[in-house]
């Protein structure tokens, strides 16, 4: 059937950039936090050094990334209202609870790590990790609950924000922690061995790498032999208005770079860690832009 | 004297509209809805090759949904369901996020540019409150929309509905829309520009 839109109504978009931009602050946050239970949580002592300014991350990324939310709803004022009226079926209101709850808990653990309170470290570390974990699955939810958005409803968008929270707050972790050795100078105290140890943090960076590779590839795949809107999305997503991003950006320049970056024996040193986390940290920037973009390119009718 | 059963719903026959777009006009004078965004609208597709061409219209407006996302997802539950059905915002109460926006299938939700909350068409309530249609069924032209009470039987809307081929947009969503079609095109539902059609 030949057929042409002669006319409708303009569409703006609900969740721009600034959503998108929140996910990430809230990613990283949670990833970082992860990061900082390795050695306090987990007892992997050589991870000890990163703690600190993993955790001193993850806090002050919570404290920015409300602000996003702040600035996108039409009348932030009201944001009271979040508390009183509240709808249990609404992730947001989830949100709301975690997103006031999750910055305490961050605050007492960083108090313990920071006066050497080992035990109330790990365990608030430990209490923290459900937490850490449902601040960010619960923007995936968000995405998820918005049940005719092709691409966002579906069970693999809260799983796959988990991922994507854990490698890119390891990437900024790794770059926070390079950076805060350079300014202490090498050699001293927590600094002693950043080298190694920021070797060791590529290689589960790698991994969780592979992991969010392997969950993007599933949900592309699922969707494309999925219902119309959803084809229609992962082919905007492949070649048409979004290809440039996605698989330019998201896909080749944040993903399957790093790969060789973090696993060939010829790059294993600091300097590619480094160059490999930055690239991940774009490619996840993208995929949150990507993901909040695609599910509203188009009014379903 | 108990109340009767009242479950307000539309019929659009789109076999019937020309598109001459009186009711969204009429809507924005009922409604007074700012610049740029719409309560309702008729979305025009041309088919077929020239010489063999037609225009089809597609009245869309708020489905006041049986079981509304909108509803669902709204943190503050600033936006409900009246008993008669007609899904309401309170504009004291909502607070902009726009979740209901992003989760509705039909994208009849807007911010109210001055305001900055969510609005959006509700059957004219005030309207059938006082006895009277909604502005946009009495200003069409050729009768193509028409407002009734589902749960009565001898209401002419619900015999519509009981006795002739009507469907609603996008029924894959299950969320049981209270706006029904006659003549409801599937190309004029997802048409998107030229000939992109998912």
């Amino acid at each position: 059937m030949n057929a042409a839109l002669l006319h409708t109504v303009p569409h703006h978009e609900s969740f721009g950039t600034l959503i998108a931009l929140y996910i990430f602050f809230t990613g990283l946050s949670a990833g970082s936090f992860l990061v900082s239970t390795l050695s306090y949580g987990f007892g992997l002592q050589r991870y000890r050094s990163v703690s600190r300014p993993a955790i001193v991350t993850a806090t002050l990324l919570l404290a920015a990334a409300p602000l996003f939310l702040l600035f996108h709803v039409g009348r932030p004022l009201r944001a009271w209202h979040l508390f009183v009226y509240l709808n249990p079926a609404s992730p947001i209101t989830w949100g709301s609870f975690l997103l006031t709850g999750y910055p305490l808990f961050c605050l007492v653990y960083l108090y313990c790590i920071f006066t050497g309170r080992e035990r109330g470290a790990r365990f608030w570390g430990l209490v923290g990790i459900p937490f850490a974990v449902s601040v960010h699955a619960y923007t995936g939810f968000i995405l998820c609950f918005c049940s005719a958005r092709p691409l966002w409803n579906s069970s693999m968008v809260p799983l796959l924000f988990l991922v994507s929270a854990v490698l890119s707050g390891t990437a900024l972790v790794i770059l926070v922690y390079g950076a805060w050795c350079r300014l202490q100078g090498k050699g001293s105290g927590a600094c002693s061995d950043s080298g190694e140890l920021v070797v060791s943090l590529g290689r589960i960076l790698g991994w969780v790498l592979v992991l969010d590779l392997l969950m993007t590839g599933i949900e592309i795949l699922a969707a494309s032999v999925s219902d119309a809107e959803s084809r229609w999305a992962v082919g905007e997503l492949l070649s048409g208005r979004l290809a440039v991003r996605f698989v330019g950006v998201e896909i080749v320049l944040g993903k399957l770079l790093p790969l060789p970056l973090l696993f060939l024996p010829c790059f294993r040193r600091p300097l590619f860690v480094f160059l490999a986390s930055i690239l991940i940290l774009l490619g996840i920037l993208f995929m949150r832009l990507d993901l909040v973009t695609v599910g509203e390119l188009s009014p379903l009718v | 004297m108990t109340e009767k059963p009242l479950r307000w719903a539309m019929v659009v026959d789109t076999e019937r509209c020309i598109g001459c777009r009186s009711c969204a006009v009429a809507c924005k004078r009922e409604n007074r809805v700012p610049l740029g965004v719409f309560r309702t609208w008729v979305k025009s597709v041309e088919k077929g090759r020239f010489p063999d061409v037609t225009r089809d219209h597609l009245p869309v407006l708020c489905n006041q949904c049986e079981h509304p996302v909108c509803v669902s997802v709204c943190p503050v539950q600033a936006t409900y369901r009246r008993d008669d059905g007609i899904v309401l915002v309170d504009p004291h109460r909502c607070i902009g996020c726009q979740y209901c926006k992003a989760a509705c299938p039909y994208g009849v939700r807007y911010v109210d540019p001055v305001q900055k909350i969510i609005s959006k068409c509700f059957f004219c309530h005030h309207r059938l409150d006082a006895g009277l249609e909604p502005a946009c069924v009495e200003a069409c032209p050729t009768g193509a929309r028409r407002i009734g009470n589902l749960l009565d039987p001898a209401d002419p809307v619900c015999r519509i509905i009981g006795s002739r081929p009507v469907q609603v947009l996008l029924p894959e969503h299950a969320t049981e829309p209270r706006v029904f079609y006659l003549g409801l095109d599937e190309t004029s539902v997802r048409i998107r520009g030229e000939g992109d059609v998912p």
